[in-house]
């Protein structure tokens, strides 16, 4: 072995080890953030007795109970899920689109929701089937679906990414100036609850929407790890992915139909938050490069932890008062994110 | 002799009118923003930039809707109940030509109606700037009252001013006094001395919970009414705002107030006002009751449960809600002191609406 060779194999196996640490740390601060979210809250119950509610042990009040079961672990549950899925996609937007912009907001896809999200809100139109409850989210979820629809039909009409990233745009605008229409229209109370649901909040999350989070994340998130070798193989280039024998129109496909699901269920679980898929995966290039095997993971855990923070963030300093997560996510995420990018540099 | 009574009847009746009566006009008047209103003659063209004053004005003339040349559309589009009986009871209200909002955007739909007074609510005052410099520009006398901002300082002043303007001193003053009197009353009940903590949820079911009551307005009501508004102090603008639900079930209030509107198509939250009867109240109440969040509230399981008509915040009655409340919060002092909301509504229709304005302001939840 030359001595080159070995070099060159001891900085892999050292780049190896800096990304073992490096997950190995990101897990870590992103299991604490989840314990300390969970601990957090206005009521100041004290760690034991948050431990022994969520344990479900006897002895536990009945509004320790409700605090801890209902409210706390569902919402730190919730912005764990919907943080990996809003990262998650905008990692594979990025890499489909060959773009750093790319994300749920920015081709219009979370716009689209919000369309729907606003047609049940203040018209009180949506599908027949569609129980109570689910109204808002049903129309989100099939706004942001049909969205998707559109941009992978243009995709399999062989517009290139420049064409469709433009389209993306050009929803983004046709959408927010709908949803403006239909605000003037709007009475004061659908007013408020649209403004609330487009700011994105955790705070309405229950076990109920959570549970389908939970069973999206079991089939999408090991599907869209599963696409990370031919998601890497893309990121060299278009010719190269052809040449590797990537069938590259069924791969944006595949790719899109994930982020619609992961983006629309979000969105319709939380309204709209934005920044999440947009950094998360920045952040995530930041700290592993481009081999989407340790990427795509790493963008997930980043976004989760965006929204873990975020959230408890605004539980320290405004503890009463429910802050809209869409609010905080970008507060907190931005100066984590300028500081990766500074410190990189200067690195 | 009959037609002699006849005829004295007559005089009398002529001598009562106003026109014969020695004139008010010109008139100037400071308003509640604290500007110098000056009318040359009485105003026939009144410009009312917020529609949900009109209960106000009525009080003081129940002839005012065929004064009315404009106003906004609020109450046509929150509050259908309200509107629908206002358009019954008043045989103009319903030729009024609405506008979306009074400010710069419809000023032209506003100049063209040839307006000779504009009255607009104190809240407006920061929205409304360019169209009310327009307006004094022109010579139009622009006067704002407040029943919202600060409801308890300044309704009587309010409904003073506009019985000064609308040519009614008297109606004014006998509505000033009615209301001073009212909350005298509510003073001197002793209620305050053992508050017990109350929240009161604006649109529930219809915001994210849990949507409460700040400092003005409906705040202003709950310590009068011998309440503790557990948003108090919690949040930074007077108005209210969201409160977690977690700080919610910390702080347990001990009664539980819903506000809603007449809108009975909507299918979640409170549907109370005018034009509602109990039965539908009561119902929409206890639906609002039963969704998960807001049932897990303790005093909501206790059954301490009252509903409003979110309006009674910056209408006049406003003295009526602090009234209802204080049957809730201290039943027998209240009772001792001689409050009585519903009596007070009669009241007030019968001495000063002079319309059978009817329905359900107030609600304590029935027991099961």
């Amino acid at each position: 072995m030359s001595a080159t060779t070995a070099s060159i194999l001891a900085e892999h196996r050292q780049l190896k080890r800096r990304r073992r640490v490096t997950v190995t740390l990101l897990c870590l601060v992103t299991f604490l953030a989840l314990i300390a979210d969970v601990l957090a809250g206005p009521a100041g119950l004290h760690p034991v007795s948050v431990l022994r509610a969520a344990l479900g042990m006897a002895g536990s009040r009945r509004v320790e109970l409700i605090i801890v079961q209902q409210i706390r672990l569902p919402q730190a549950l919730a912005a764990l899920v919907v943080g990996a899925f809003l990262a998650l996609s905008g990692a594979q937007l990025q890499t489909v689109f060959n773009n750093p912009l790319a994300e749920g907001v920015t081709l219009g896809i979370a716009p689209a929701a919000a369309f729907g999200a606003a047609i049940a809100i203040v018209l009180g139109i949506s599908l027949p089937f569609v129980p109570g409850g689910w109204l808002i989210a049903g129309n989100a979820f099939l706004l942001a679906f049909l969205a998707t629809l559109v941009l992978m039909g243009l995709s399999s009409l062989g517009g290139g990414t420049r064409t469709l990233m433009l389209f993306g745009i050009g929803l983004v605008f046709t959408f927010n100036a709908l949803i403006a229409l239909l605000q003037i229209v709007a009475s004061q109370a659908a007013l408020q609850q649209l403004t609330f649901w487009m700011l994105g909040s955790l705070s309405g999350v229950r076990w109920p929407v959570l549970w389908p989070l939970f069973g999206l994340g079991v089939i999408l998130i090991p599907w869209s790890l599963a696409a990370a070798p031919a998601l890497t193989a893309l990121r060299l280039g278009e010719e190269r992915a052809i040449s590797l024998g990537l069938d590259i129109r069924r791969l944006r496909l595949a790719t899109f139909l994930r982020v619609s699901l992961m983006t629309g269920a979000a969105v319709a679980s939380v309204g709209s938050i934005g920044f999440v898929g947009l950094v998360g995966p920045h952040i995530a290039r930041l700290l592993v490069g481009e081999d989407h095997r340790i990427f795509l993971p790493i963008s997930a855990i980043s976004g989760a932890l965006i929204l873990l923070l975020a959230q408890l963030g605004a539980k320290l300093v405004l503890p009463d008062i429910d802050v809209p997560t869409g609010i905080t996510t970008a507060l907190i995420g931005l100066p984590v994110f300028f500081a990766l990018i500074v410190t990189r540099r200067a690195g | 002799m009959t037609s002699r009574r006849a005829f004295l009847g007559g005089l009398a009746a002529i001598l009562a009118t106003p026109a014969l009566a020695a004139s008010p006009y010109p008139l100037t008047v400071t308003d509640i923003a604290g500007n110098r209103v000056t009318l040359a003659k009485a105003p026939r063209r009144i410009l009312l930039g917020d529609s949900l004053l009109f209960t106000a004005l009525s009080l003081v003339d129940p002839d005012i809707d065929q004064r009315i040349v404009l106003m906004d559309s609020f109450v046509k589009r929150y509050d259908q109940e309200y509107f629908s009986q206002l358009k019954t009871l008043y045989p103009h209200y319903d030729a009024i030509p609405l506008i979306t909002q009074f400010g710069s955007g419809y000023m032209e739909t506003a100049l063209e109606t040839q307006p000779d007074l504009v009255i607009l609510s104190l809240w407006q005052k920061g929205t409304t700037q360019g169209a009310v410099a327009q307006f004094t520009a022109m010579g139009v006398p622009v006067a704002f009252v407040d029943l919202f901002v600060d409801p308890i300082a300044h309704t009587s002043a309010s409904m003073e001013l506009l019985g000064a303007l609308l040519g009614q001193p008297a109606a004014g003053q006998a509505y000033a006094r009615f209301h001073a009197e009212h909350l005298r009353t509510i003073r001197n009940a002793d209620l305050t001395a053992h508050p017990e903590s109350v929240m009161l949820q604006v649109y529930p079911g219809i915001t994210a919970c849990c949507w409460v009551a700040g400092g003005a307005g409906f705040g202003q009501y709950i310590p009068l009414a011998g309440g503790k508004n557990i948003e108090a102090g919690h949040m930074p603008g007077a108005f209210g705002g969201a409160l977690s639900l977690e700080f919610v079930l910390s702080a347990d209030p001990h009664f539980y107030i819903a506000t809603g509107l007449a809108n009975p198509d909507q299918k979640t939250g409170v549907t109370i006002g005018f034009g509602i009867d109990e039965k539908t109240a009561q119902a929409t109440l206890a639906r609002t009751l039963a969704a998960p969040d807001i049932a897990s509230i303790p005093a909501v399981q206790a059954h301490r449960n009252f509903a409003l008509w979110n309006f009674l915040n910056g209408s006049p009655l406003n003295v009526l809600a602090i009234e209802a409340m204080a049957g809730w919060f201290h039943p027998d002092l209240a009772k001792r002191a001689g409050i009585d909301a519903n009596a007070s509504l009669d009241q007030v229709r019968d001495e000063f609406l002079h319309r059978n304005l009817t329905g359900t302001l107030w609600i304590a939840e029935e027991a099961a």
